[in-house]
């Protein structure tokens, strides 16, 4: 790309909100993404020529006219905090557009919905409404750290039971969008109810940046929870624990706010990590919440009823919120300290008559790879609410990166055949920077092919993320 | 929840790996071991106030080191202003999943940077180093002039006093109160004419050849005295002395106290008896020193120390402990970046003022200098020593 091209990027934002230095366009083009190898760049020409960090929706509107016209591929990123490498440039001479300057915050209280930027941290956007007694009830597990735009972008959530509570994209009632053209768009509404028929806004939500840049979303407000319980229950297995979660649903048991497990060999490091009596077992970890007195009470009563079922070996009922954060901190270490290279391939969310036969057989398929691979260790924990696992691979330290490399491809193809088989959806990263295969093969060739169009409609120079679908 | 997690995260090592990992080891979780899970970000100043540039954070100056060595790229003036843009604050290191020493792990980059790739060091450290290696101070001050805040020569044989160049240049109202405190109590001490820098900025800046001579240096001086017990009212100091020394490989067998340690002590003991400095209620909130809190583990000492004194209200900021904010001086930025320390400090003023307290205590003559320059007449900037003499 010529100077000019550059010039004008940096006439465009302003000196303070551009940088074509090599080590800024390097590092904002990583994200949270870990690649075996250690390394998330394999090529040094794919480095980004500059990084641009707009302040407003004008100035995205003027990049990308330019960008449109000079056929500049345009990586978008906001916290930058997937695990996907979602935001990792796939072609040469690129810019980055960092929206993470975009983070203000707008409460309309009387029209009840908040207006924010996408660069707005979600914890951010909570610490916001809590004082009104407002809340955004679908975050990500990365929700100190990772931003709006981005988790409406992909429409992902973590932990928050969202195949009861909805997708976060539920709750946008409307968007501002920069088309990679230049147009500065507006879908969606101010009503709380949002419009029957066609609404663009749902093409944007979950679009993974394919067919414009999101630069302001409103959001309804929901009620902060007026109190919360917390419990833990061990299962002498994980086919009992999750044959527990699938009868909740059958019965209709109020669902709970976070439903979290860990097999039997990660719980068992789990426990001990944080100095926890319990049996061996594999551990489902509930909370509930409730806006009237004495809801989230009930709902916790009507779980634990539902479990005693399937004869727990023990019911913990906790007391307080800090015990909570005891034991999610239990949840959180083991994944991220192994001596070894550790890998959490993805989410797989089968559904409900599928859900034991699946979580067994992905159970069965990683015992028999840790069985040919001397030193490695499996372990599956995830939001069993979903109902949705990860699987936690750890790799020998020996093992060298091209090792890894092999490895890590062919355990990927294995994962798609599982999901085809057991008709699992990924419930939480999104689909083209790692999914495409699954999509094609699961969806067929003409919605792949009719995606394809749309973005080309949206999108006719291919400049935003280009070469991801 | 910190502590607690980087217990945990000892016996978990344990578990998974089959093999306890000793101190030591733990201590070498390195740049390498970052898993790229940006919790770093967020609990970051400079990425906060500095304009979201990842290359500000721990996780983009590892990976910008990283494929420096990986495609043989030279550093250049940006790489190096983001390499020294850190106060070594460790707030990050609360949230690491990995439990990466980020203060150490930036003072290796530092230090790579100008020993393995020759880079010079900015401007305004080149001279502080230049004074320190002279004088014995960063401060361009003569070294006989070190002990001039001092009215009446000490020299007690219970505690050695080291007073920190801050305190005895910049600050020496500190260094006053410490010793009338001390003596008050009956406390015998001394203090060392040839002391000289302890050597933090030295090491923050990566300079650690530079560093350990100083500190051979004044553990020589210390072990003529003959005096065993080492107090000082400097958490970069404390934090050096206590910590740093032992680890540098030299004999370093002193005892070594922050005054708050001691203070406390005396409080306990009826040694010391304390009143409120107001006429009406007074309202204090305290500032946790990075070297002293979250680099050296002491938190609740200096809170109850100022909860203990009759009528005095004790308030928190909104961050505290373990998450409290840096006041921007830490790292070798006392001397550089001014205007980004200077908001930080800035930003800490804000809290201390919404919490409606008087007093802003911290224990730490940088801090409390970094801090008056932003407060202004409300509130009250002073530090421990400082502010219980005034409680006497």
């Amino acid at each position: 790309m010529s100077k000019q091209t550059v010039s004008a990027f940096k006439k465009v934002v302003g000196e303070e909100n551009f940088s074509a230095d090599v080590f800024e366009c390097i590092v904002h083009s990583i994200d949270g993404a870990r690649l075996l190898s250690g390394y998330e760049l394999e090529d040094k020409g794919k480095i980004p020529i500059a990084v641009v960090q707009p302040v407003n929706a004008k100035m995205v509107s003027e990049i990308l006219k330019i960008a449109n016209r000079q056929k500049t591929p345009v990586v978008v990123r906001s916290a930058g905090t997937n695990q996907i490498f979602g935001t990792i440039p796939q072609k040469k001479g690129s810019i980055v557009l960092d929206l993470s300057k975009m983070n203000w915050k707008h409460l309309c209280q009387k029209d009840g919905y908040v207006e924010v930027g996408p660069g707005v941290i979600w914890d951010e956007l909570n610490e916001f409404l809590a004082p009104h007694g407002y809340e955004f009830p679908i975050f990500p597990g990365s929700h100190r750290i990772a931003s709006v735009g981005g988790g409406i972008s992909i429409n992902t959530s973590g932990h928050v039971v969202d195949s009861y509570q909805g997708k976060p994209g539920d709750y946008v009632l409307g968007l501002e969008v920069v088309l990679p053209t230049g147009e500065i768009i507006h879908t969606g509404g101010k009503s709380l109810r949002k419009h029957a028929g066609p609404d663009l806004t749902r093409l944007f939500i979950g679009g993974e940046g394919h067919f414009g840049v999101i630069t302001e979303l409103r959001l309804r407000l929901l009620p902060k929870p007026l109190e919360k319980r917390w419990a833990w229950i061990i299962f002498d297995s994980l086919e009992t624990l999750v044959k527990a979660a699938v009868r909740m649903y059958n019965e209709r048991v109020p669902y709970p706010r976070l439903l979290e497990f860990l097999d039997e060999g990660y719980t068992e490091i789990a426990v001990k990590a944080m100095g926890i009596k319990a049996p061996v077992g594999a551990v489902l970890m509930v909370t509930t919440d409730g806006e009237a007195p004495g809801e989230a009470e009930y709902k916790l009563k009507k779980i634990l009823e539902t479990c005693k079922k399937e004869k727990p070996l023990e019911i913990q009922v906790l007391e307080s919120e800090s015990q909570w954060n005891d034991l999610w901190a239990a949840r959180e270490i083991p994944r991220s300290v192994m001596r070894g290279k550790n890998w959490t391939a993805d989410t797989f969310d089968p559904p409900l008559t599928k859900a034991v036969s699946a979580f067994m057989g992905m159970r069965h398929f990683m015992e028999k790879f840790a069985a040919q691979h001397e030193g490695t260790k499996s372990y599956l924990y995830g939001h069993i609410g979903g109902p949705s696992m990860h699987t936690l691979i750890v790799f020998p330290p020996k093992w060298d990166d091209e090792q890894l490399k092999r490895v890590r491809m062919k355990l990927t193809k294995e994962f798609m055949k599982l999901s085809l088989k057991y008709e699992m959806t990924p419930g939480e990263n999104g689909i083209f920077p790692l999914r495409r295969e699954w999509f094609i093969k699961a969806y067929g060739r003409t919605c792949y092919n009719l995606l394809k169009r749309t973005k080309k409609v949206f999108d006719p120079n291919d400049i935003l993320s280009p070469g991801r679908m | 929840m910190g502590e607690r997690w980087r217990q945990s995260r000892r016996n978990e090592f344990k578990e998974i790996n089959e093999v306890p990992l000793s101190d030591k080891e733990l201590k070498t979780i390195s740049r390498a071991n970052c898993w790229t899970c940006l919790f770093c970000k967020q609990s970051c100043p400079f990425f906060e106030l500095g304009g979201k540039r990842i290359i500000d954070t721990p996780f983009g100056k590892i990976r910008a080191f990283k494929y420096m060595e990986k495609w043989g790229l030279k550093p250049n003036k940006k790489l190096q202003e983001a390499t020294y843009q850190c106060t070594t604050c460790g707030r990050c290191v609360v949230l690491c999943s990995m439990g990466i020493d980020v203060p150490k792990m930036i003072e290796g980059l530092r230090s790579d940077l100008h020993t393995k790739y020759k880079m010079p060091l900015l401007e305004d450290h080149e001279k502080i180093v230049k004074s320190i290696q002279k004088n014995g101070n960063p401060y361009s001050e003569p070294r006989e002039k070190r002990e001039d805040w001092l009215e009446k020569p000490v020299t007690g044989k219970e505690y050695l006093y080291f007073v920190g160049c801050t305190a005895a240049y910049k600050s020496s109202n500190i260094a006053k109160s410490t010793v009338q405190l001390l003596q008050k109590s009956g406390i015998k001490l001394s203090t060392m004419k040839e002391e000289t820098c302890c050597g933090a900025p030295l090491l923050q800046l990566g300079l650690f050849d530079e560093a350990k001579k100083l500190a051979v240096e004044n553990a020589e001086n210390m072990r003529k005295s003959g005096i065993r017990k080492i107090v000082t009212s400097c958490a970069h100091c404390y934090r050096t002395l206590k910590m740093d020394y032992p680890e540098m490989g030299l004999k370093f067998d002193f005892e070594v106290y922050h005054i708050s340690e001691i203070l406390s002590d005396l409080i306990k003991n009826g040694r010391l008896k304390l009143r409120n400095p107001g006429k009406k209620k007074t309202t204090v909130t305290y500032h946790d020193p990075c070297y002293l809190g979250r680099r050296s583990g002491i938190y609740t000492i200096p809170r109850d120390i100022i909860g203990s004194i009759p009528d005095v209200d004790f308030v928190e900021m909104a961050h505290n402990k373990e998450d409290g904010l840096c006041c921007g001086a830490g790292g070798g930025l006392f001397w550089t970046f001014k205007e980004k320390t200077l908001a930080m400090s800035q930003a800490r003023i804000k809290e201390a003022r919404d919490t409606k307290a008087q007093y802003l205590v911290s224990a730490c003559p940088f801090c409390k200098l970094q801090l008056s320059e932003s407060a202004g007449k409300k509130p009250t900037v002073l530090d421990l020593t400082e502010f219980i003499a005034k409680s006497l």
